[in-house]
């Protein structure tokens, strides 16, 4: 109980170039407390080949600073070439994050893998089918209360779990590509139009209420988690790890805020202050923890 | 959170010239009608306890049902043994949980199962207010009883009459004929 | 290549009864609580009525198959293990599954008992497929409605397991199983609580002669006079996007994809499924009608053009889509 909770970066969901790639993980390997960095397109297939090399680079400078860089899956692969990249990735040996049950049907029987947030595992049942097959480490899908999350930990004895701490919430994934239609083109043809919107494009709602964003095939929440949850509660709870989810803002910042948080160095109040000075893009939610509406506000 | 019940009706909805006398007629004419129908849906509630079952937690709430074409509306609180159908004015401030509107004839295929609730929904045929699980509830509930709401209400002999009349086939072709609308 | 098999929905007993006097081969149904994906207030049997119903399927050589396909809640997953045992007791030929906390449970404890994947595991690929049929011997599977149809052709050559594909009816947009829109702004979504937009979220205010669908709240549409209406879903709401307002995900519209019977039959589907269990009698007994002529005729060697105009006034928003299967609505 009291070993401390690590900070882990979940995988990049946006369509960033790779000179800002660049730039971000080399502040996060050369200025941050991060433990893991979890790296690779999660969310588009098409994207894949852009951010190949500069995502390799960026595992390099990651090691480099002395972080552990985990390969994270593809979340609805589908077509041929997403098809191959996965298989490519998880045959590639080291620990991958899955983020679609396929995986495991490329994945050498008993290997170690982690099982990212964008997995229906839902209970302690589930997630004990996924340990007896190698998994390791379970990121818990964002829809989860932290006593549900506490009830799986409770039920699988030695797997590591993180929540989703901070970041605009992956809330679900299509088929049909959202940033395509929003600008009239055909998702074969979308001239990678999701790299206006680092942070996803937002959506309001009729009444201009801010309400979702929208990143290629991927749907998120436009407010941003923020798991501030009193540290010895989320241990309680089992909780190994906060995952924090790469946004523009300043990400050094939020880290730091995190970390000390996490050591109890900050409250609850000075952890909320922090992160809004650091810009996040929207307002504070963690409504899912608390088994509310994920919209709801922080401190409601 | 939003509150649950209906606001009054607004000011001038669906009043038209004469309403006013016919409504008065009708609210005359009601406590036999009243009787009637709490007798009918007690009697319901005996023979077909299933249906009361499968209202869950809605069997206490009340339902407005008001034809748009009628001055009055009925509210109906199924709650079994205990059950009761009222006869009210159109804007009734009594709280409901739900009230569904639109014109009587829709309202007869609605719930007699001859008409399908989204289809009429999506287009805007009938109107829902209101907690809309409520709705989804009685629908359903009456739906998987093979019972229409007439029968609830004890109204076979009603229906029996308007098909040997013919009009029963009359009222389904005025049903097809009629275009959508609020 | 036999005929193609036509599963259809019942949410009650006289909707299960009137499937089948219209003619679908199979029905599909959920016990009245959360572990099905139609949990709506009034809906489904009780293991009871569900016993009753599946004896007289049988007598009509009809089959039942009995969806418990949300996830299991942490910490109380042995509800659904008795949803399990229920079907099993009340003689399904089916049980439809997406966790796999169920399907485990399934396949250890009553061995011989059929298991479908659910659609809400999203299941896209034949690699997603090998998996669930080596793990817990899954003999057919329900596509998620991302695939095109020459898609679907291409994977049913990659796998041994049968394929059953939504043919008619609401259409989901993002893939099933895969989106927590509802629970952002509600707190329940199908993967949590086995609804989408639960009804007691659902509002509808009226002003200067325009209907504002709400959903906890949020306005989710607006709609003029007689304009038509959909679910109200939030992917297909009306929303704003760099000061566009529109419908964003998918225009209110269901899916109808009589059209290409045909195609999916060569494509070596091996049913064809009728979606919603929630809305009743009127409407199971048309389309499963309309769906048994179009299957026979094209087992006569006909065509299927004579059927597919039967159903437009069924539609969510009065407007049909063929969806993802043709390649274009991506």
């Amino acid at each position: 109980m009291t070993a401390p909770l690590d900070l882990v970066l979940g995988p990049l969901l946006f369509n960033w170039s790779p000179e800002r790639i660049a730039d971000f993980y080399g502040r996060i390997a050369d200025e941050t407390p991060v433990d893991r960095v979890y790296l690779g397109e999660v969310v588009c297939g098409k994207r894949a080949p852009l951010l190949e090399a500069a995502l390799a680079a960026a595992a390099d400078r990651l090691e480099a600073g002395g972080k552990t860089v985990v390969w994270s899956a593809p979340a609805l692969p589908a077509t041929p070439r997403e098809r191959n990249g996965a298989r490519a990735l998880v045959a590639a040996g080291g620990l991958v994050e899955l983020n679609d049950l396929s995986g495991l049907a490329h994945l050498p029987a008993g290997a170690p893998f982690v099982a990212g947030p964008l997995l229906n595992i839902y209970n302690e049942a589930a997630a004990r089918e996924l340990t007896r097959r190698g998994c390791v480490r379970l990121c818990a899908n964002v829809e989860l209360s932290l006593a549900a999350v506490a009830a799986i930990a409770r039920g699988c004895p030695g797997l590591e779990v993180e929540v989703f701490a901070y970041g605009r919430l992956p809330l679900a994934l299509s088929g049909r590509c959202y940033h395509a239609r929003q600008h009239d083109l055909h998702k074969d043809n979308c001239r990678f139009v999701c790299n206006r919107d680092p942070d996803g494009l937002a959506v309001r709602t009729l009444e201009g209420e801010p309400f979702l964003a929208i990143n290629g095939v991927q749907t998120l929440s436009h407010g941003v988690q923020l798991a501030d949850i009193p540290p010895a509660d989320l241990k309680a709870a089992g909780v190994g790890a906060l995952r924090l989810t790469p946004h523009t803002g300043d990400m050094v910042a939020i880290i730091a805020a995190f970390r000390r948080f996490a050591d109890g160095a900050l409250d609850r109040e000075g952890l909320r202050r922090a992160v809004e000075a650091a810009g996040p893009p929207g307002p504070l939610v963690n409504g899912y923890l608390v088994g509310k509406a994920g919209l709801a506000p922080v401190g409601a | 959170m939003r509150a649950k019940g209906i606001p009054r009706a607004r000011p001038g909805a669906g009043a038209r010239a004469g309403d006013g006398f016919l409504a008065g007629a009708m609210m005359v004419a009601r406590p036999p009608v009243e009787l009637a129908l709490t007798a009918a849906l007690r009697r319901a509630a005996r023979v077909r306890p299933e249906v009361f079952d499968r209202l869950g937690r809605f069997r206490d709430a009340a339902f407005l049902i008001a034809p748009s074409d009628l001055p009055v509306a009925f509210r109906l609180t199924p709650r079994a043994a205990g059950g009761r159908v009222t006869v009210v004015r159109r804007g009734d401030p009594e709280p409901c949980a739900a009230r569904i509107s639109g014109p009587l004839v829709e309202l007869l295929g609605l719930f007699d199962g001859s008409l399908d609730a989204d289809a009429a929904f999506f287009g805007r045929r009938i109107d829902v207010d209101g907690d809309t699980g409520a709705v989804v509830a009685l629908h359903n509930a009456l739906e998987a009883a093979d019972m229409s709401l007439a029968e609830l209400l004890g109204l076979p002999r009603f229906g029996r009459r308007l098909a040997d009349l013919g009009l029963d086939a009359m009222l389904r072709a005025a049903r097809r004929a009629r275009p959508a609308e609020g | 290549m036999g005929s193609i098999e036509l599963v259809c929905p019942a949410g009650s007993p006289a909707m299960l009864r009137a499937a089948v006097e219209a003619g679908a081969d199979s029905v599909y149904c959920g016990l009245r609580d959360e572990t099905n994906a139609r949990n709506f207030p009034g809906l489904n049997f009780s293991p009871a009525e569900l016993t009753e119903a599946t004896a007289w399927a049988h007598g009509r050589r009809a089959k039942v198959l009995v969806a418990i396909n949300t996830f299991a809640r942490a910490g109380e997953t042995d509800a659904w293990m008795a949803s399990v045992d229920a079907a099993v007791a009340a003689g399904a030929d089916a049980i439809i599954a997406a966790d796999l906390a169920v399907l485990a449970y399934a396949h250890e404890a009553h061995s011989s008992l059929r298991l479908h994947l659910s659609v809400q595991a999203a299941a896209n690929s034949a690699d997603a497929i090998a998996f669930y049929a080596e793990a817990y011997g899954v003999r057919r599977v329900v596509l998620p409605r991302v695939l095109s149809a020459p898609e679907i052709a291409a994977l049913i050559r990659e796998t041994s397991v049968e394929i059953e594909a939504f043919v008619f009816g609401g259409l989901c947009v993002m893939a099933e199983g895969r989106c927590a829109l509802s629970s952002y702004a509600t707190g329940r979504s199908p993967n949590l609580s086995g609804v989408c937009s639960p009804p007691e979220a659902v509002t509808f205010d009226r002003s200067n002669g325009q209907l504002t669908p709400r959903l906890a709240g949020l306005a989710i549409d607006r709609l003029g006079d007689g304009e038509p209406a959909g679910y109200p879903t939030l992917c297909k709401g009306r929303f704003e996007a760099d000061g566009a307002p529109g419908y964003l995900f998918e225009d209110p519209v269901s899916l109808n994809a009589m059209g290409l019977l045909k195609a999916l039959a060569t494509a070596g589907v091996r049913a064809v499924k009728i979606e919603g269990r929630q809305r009743g009698k009127a409407y199971v007994a048309r389309v499963a009608a309309a769906f048994r002529s179009a299957i026979d005729a094209l087992d006569r060697g006909e065509d299927t053009l004579p059927y597919e105009r039967l159903l437009s006034d069924l539609a969510e928003g009065g407007r049909e889509t063929a969806g993802a299967y043709r390649k274009t609505w991506r």
